[in-house]
């Protein structure tokens, strides 16, 4: 059973939300702050827009305002709206607060939803994700080392936590600390849900970074005994890690499902200039090497464009992908950054200018081979998955 | 100068350039309390008086204008130790050695030489290029800014881009095409002053690097403003591009040794999945082609400077070769710096983060891959 059509239902959104890019999203770009994301007064009414077509949060389910229409309809949305790096800011799905919202959804108490997962869910407030250290890797999540300890019905945090993107204008956090060290190395973990006005925590510094499309920049936080009631516990204690994985494999397809817009865009300015641009009395598209250059990138979008649909159907199919999403996220973000390196070699010294999109896209498109796994890591999941495959098809002994 | 030198002295003056980066140069950076984008002023103009001091000032000018009268090779093996800090690629030495100035000047009227070049080495200051357009950065011959001939004057209209280190110059020196009375355009230089009536523009590449456009509506220069003969420009103009290429190449060797530098520092303590990054062949692949690939590129770049030293009619060819290997080469070393140093990588608190900025712009000036490929095949067929 092979279908490459689009539904009805799919179709109609594809064209509704191309039409609201084309209307209010590329043309607010201009607005676009570093580190900000859209001014609020320009954001909200756009987002109103995309809430009364019904395009508002395809992440999420019906009940709690979202699309519920699965995971190969949000990527086929995610590459629409990815053409633009406030797209995912109107259409409600933006990093952090899509993948905390899963998490939410997943494993929020119903006292806890009420208060966090339902203004988040409407773009209400904003959240941010304190998981990475500086002091350890963030390749290998079983080394963390900021604890929680239990005091009678609280728990106290003190840890350091860096790259917590989105904590300023953040009005909760959820933290990934050690509760559990001595236990096996992933269950030592747990969450928890900490409002970013508690006393202990702290927004040291938002660090200085490559990208800048990230609203609320990426930012080093610490908690210093940072007391939390019980009651804020996300899940159960040591769930630390199953549930950040949980967050971490859909924000991995959604990431590469964006990127796919991402991309697109490049090979558009870069085949828009190309044609715009004369050399001679023939325009630089009739150029062989660009063509090439076109021709390289088509092709590695599409078969990026296949791979992610592929993993996202098989994640509408209960699997849980891990080998597509990996492979995925590692090609992915390689043909994110080749294409918009392609796409400012054909435009050259202007398309480093503010005047063209490209530079701040090819900044902010480096830490997609570092974020959720770097290449290297997904390389090992990969090949790993791969052996293990080949090993059981051919029974092959050791 | 470069006749007397040996070997030896090459190696005292690298070694005298590593201590004062090092001393001098890394040291201010590092006592820069917010994230460093550029130097004080007053301390740029402070460690002028020490390389001055130090013997390490207006490195390429002739010495009868007040220079070290240094060889290009010289200056390559100086410049590779002096881009090694943070703003190192695109300011040596934090600009300490004042700015390097094009050997065509050497065809300036002896009054061009009182008025303009002497006073700017004096300043340690540089001439800004005002060579290539908004859409034209590539081919010299496509350049569209004219000038036609009134009474004594040339009536320049036109746009100049993408200048580099205007603020840094005393004065600038405009590529334009000379009409002729048959209509022939003559690419010809003339000098700008300050006190002329272009309008400045000014602009950022990759967040990380202002430069500047000029727009110049019937600018009246006097002919005696004019370097060189009329027609002569394209061909001064190649060899001032041959000597940047150079000292481009020459400086990314520098920046991404450092990178390498801080990949391996990095590497050697980070743990992860039990052992230290280093351990992990991935990461081994990545020094080790690092470490194969800046050799490669110090030698092209030195060949290119010697060639070029000795007037050799390949210094041009081998110039574009070697930034177009230098750069690609840097490219890839500090992407795989910033990838083995992962977060810390992309963070500003490291330097590598401002060099994947400056080396993505540092690939397409001067020349891009696709344009010095078609010269090397014009060689080679």
């Amino acid at each position: 059973m092979f279908n490459f059509m689009e539904s009805e239902n799919q179709q109609r959104m594809l064209a509704e939300a191309t039409e609201i890019m084309d209307k209010y999203v590329y043309p607010n770009e201009k607005y676009m702050l570093p580190h900000r994301g859209l001014p609020y007064h320009i954001l909200k009414p756009l987002q109103e827009i995309v809430k009364e077509k019904g395009l508002w949060a395809a992440h999420l389910p019906r009940e709690v305002g979202g699309m519920g229409e699965g995971y190969v309809s949000l990527g086929l949305l995610s590459e629409v709206m990815g053409q633009s790096p406030i797209g995912p800011l109107v259409f409600g799905s933006m990093a952090p607060d899509a993948g905390n919202g899963e998490i939410l959804l997943h494993a929020a108490t119903d006292e806890q939803k009420e208060p966090y997962l339902y203004p988040l869910a409407s773009g209400e407030v904003r959240s941010c994700f304190a998981m990475t250290e500086p002091e350890v890797s963030g390749s290998d999540p079983t080394t963390l080392q900021g604890k929680a300890v239990k005091d009678g019905d609280e728990w106290v945090i003190n840890a350091t936590k860096w790259y917590t993107t989105g904590a300023v204008g953040a009005s909760f956090c959820i933290a990934m600390v050690v509760t559990d060290p001595d236990a096996d190395k992933h269950r030592r973990t747990s969450l928890f849900i900490v409002e970013t006005d508690n006393p202990g925590f702290e927004l040291v510094r938002e660090v200085p970074v490559l990208g800048d499309h990230s609203p609320g920049g990426h930012c080093e936080v610490r908690f210093n005994d940072c007391r939390i009631p019980e009651k804020n516990m996300l899940g159960h204690r040591g769930d630390g890690f199953k549930l950040a994985q949980l967050r971490l494999g859909p924000g991995r397809i959604t990431h590469a499902m964006r990127w796919l817009g991402v991309a697109r865009r490049a090979l558009n300015e870069m085949i828009a200039y190309s044609l715009d641009k004369k050399v001679g009395d023939k325009s630089l598209a009739d150029s062989q090497t660009v063509q090439n250059m076109i021709a390289d990138s088509e092709a590695e979008i599409q078969a990026a464009r296949l791979l992610t649909l592929q993993a996202a159907w098989k994640m509408d199919q209960g699997d849980e992908a891990r080998k597509e999403v990996s492979l995925i996220k590692l090609y992915g973000a390689n043909v994110l950054n080749h294409v918009l390196d392609r796409a400012i070699e054909t435009l050259g010294l202007y398309g480093l200018t503010p005047s063209v999109l490209l530079e701040g896209l090819y900044r902010e498109a480096r830490a997609a081979r570092i974020y959720d796994g770097a290449d290297e890591v997904h390389r090992m999941v990969v090949a790993r998955q791969v052996l293990k495959e080949f090993k059981a098809r051919e029974q092959w002994q050791i | 100068m470069e006749d007397v030198f040996v070997e030896s002295d090459l190696v005292l003056l690298k070694r005298t350039v590593k201590s004062f980066v090092a001393e001098q140069v890394a040291v201010l950076e590092q006592s820069q309390k917010d994230y460093l984008q550029k130097l004080p002023v007053e301390q740029v103009e402070l460690l002028k008086e020490k390389a001055r001091m130090a013997g390490l000032f207006a490195l390429g000018a002739k010495e009868e204008w007040g220079g070290a009268g240094l060889s290009l090779f010289i200056r390559s093996v100086i410049y590779e130790e002096a881009a090694k800090h943070r703003l190192g690629l695109y300011h040596p030495a934090a600009d300490a050695f004042g700015e390097e100035l094009p050997s065509f000047l050497e065809q300036c009227t002896l009054e061009q030489i009182e008025t303009y070049v002497k006073p700017a080495i004096e300043r340690g200051k540089g001439c800004f290029m005002a060579l290539w357009e908004a859409l034209e950065d590539n081919h010299i011959e496509r350049l569209r800014c004219e000038a036609v001939k009134q009474g004594a004057d040339w009536v320049i209209n036109g746009h100049k881009s993408y200048i580099q280190k205007l603020e840094q110059s005393s004065f600038g020196i405009i590529l334009v095409n000379c009409l002729g009375d048959n209509g022939a355009k003559e690419a010809t230089l003339f000098i700008l002053a300050p006190t002329d009536s272009y309008e400045l523009k000014e602009t950022v590449l990759m967040d990380v690097q202002t430069r500047h456009e000029v727009i110049l509506k019937d600018v009246r220069l006097p002919d005696d403003r004019r370097i060189g003969k009329v027609g002569e420009g394209a061909q001064l103009i190649k060899q001032w591009l041959a000597e940047t290429q150079v000292l481009l190449g020459a400086r990314c060797l520098g920046v991404a040794e450092k990178a390498l530098q801080y990949a391996r520092d990095y590497a050697m303590l980070r743990i992860t999945r039990g052992k230290a990054l280093i351990e992990f062949p991935a990461v081994q692949t990545m020094i080790a082609e690092a470490v194969l690939n800046i050799k490669a590129a110090r030698l092209m770049v030195y060949d290119a400077a010697k060639q070029i030293d000795a007037g050799d009619k390949d210094g041009r060819i081998s110039a574009k070769m070697a930034k177009l290997f230098a750069t690609e080469a840097a490219a890839k070393i500090i992407d795989d710096s910033l990838q083995i140093c992962g977060g810390s990588g992309y963070a500003g608190d490291l330097p590598i983060e401002r060099w994947y900025k400056e080396i993505r712009l540092a690939r397409v000036d001067l020349q891009k891959k696709e344009t010095i490929l078609e010269e090397i095949v014009k060689m080679n067929r």
